[in-house]
């Protein structure tokens, strides 16, 4: 088991419930993965330095979990199917 | 002036009974000194008596002395530096992705991270600086470039 942070921004247009939802998917993958999250870190609507997809804002949310090795490459493919996820930064700490 | 001089030897006097590493000559001036102190104002002893109590755990008078104003003229020249250099009060576990108000003072007006000449950092912390720019652009935190910044109407976050 290692210690990750995970950042992910979901894309401006949706609103709590469906925010909450994409959430809840990437929390299921890492539980699935039999990885744990310690922490969150909701950063909420954010202004991007640059557009994305023609998106200027998003949903920041940032989780620090701890999981096996293993579990990342499962996770970040997760991460990539899900349209409504702009971008994702997954790093050991 | 002169009572302000004649408290500090009144000072060393005292502090001699649990420091006995004193030079010899010190000794002497202070003993003298001190007397003199005692024979004009002989009210002020509480007072000395409070100080020295509070000077017990440093070392002796002499260091004492000269330690404080290394300190301050080291201060100074820092003062003195360019302002261009700006990773001089930066220590190294703020560098971090998420830190981008810290992160902003490398990079120019174009979003380019400054080179070591500009930032004054060393190596190891030039590379942590550098990584975690390159990871906040990732996340859209940072621009990449001007054309960013035109767009966006505004800089880093």
């Amino acid at each position: 088991m290692n210690n990750y942070e995970l950042v992910f921004i979901i894309q401006p247009g949706l609103d709590d419930e469906a925010v909450k939802a994409v959430d809840e998917r990437i929390g299921q993958a890492i539980v699935n993965e039999d990885g744990a999250i310690t922490s969150t870190d909701y950063w909420g609507k954010r202004r991007l330095a640059y557009p994305i997809k023609n998106y200027f804002e998003g949903y920041y949310i940032l989780h620090y979990v701890s999981m096996p090795s293993a579990a990342v490459q499962n996770v970040e493919r997760q991460l990539r199917l899900s349209e409504d996820v702009l971008r994702f930064l997954v790093i050991r700490v | 002036m002169s009572e302000e001089t004649q408290i500090t030897g009144a000072e060393a006097a005292t502090e001699e009974q649990p420091a006995d590493e004193t030079p010899r000559e010190e000794e002497i001036v202070a003993a003298v000194v001190a007397a003199d102190a005692e024979k004009q104002a002989p009210n002020n002893k509480e007072e000395v008596g409070s100080r020295a109590t509070m000077g017990r755990d440093e070392k002796p008078t002499a260091s004492r002395v000269e330690g404080p104003a290394n300190f301050n003229r080291a201060k100074q020249g820092n003062q003195r530096r360019n302002p261009r250099h700006v990773g001089n009060d930066v220590r190294i576990d703020e560098i971090d992705y998420k830190n981008v108000q810290i992160l902003s003072r490398f990079v120019d007006n174009y979003g380019r991270i400054h080179n070591r000449r500009k930032t004054r950092v060393n190596a190891k912390m030039q590379r942590k600086v550098t990584r975690a720019i390159k990871r906040a652009r990732h996340l859209a935190l940072m621009p990449y470039t001007g054309e960013h910044i035109r767009i966006t109407g505004r800089r880093g976050s």
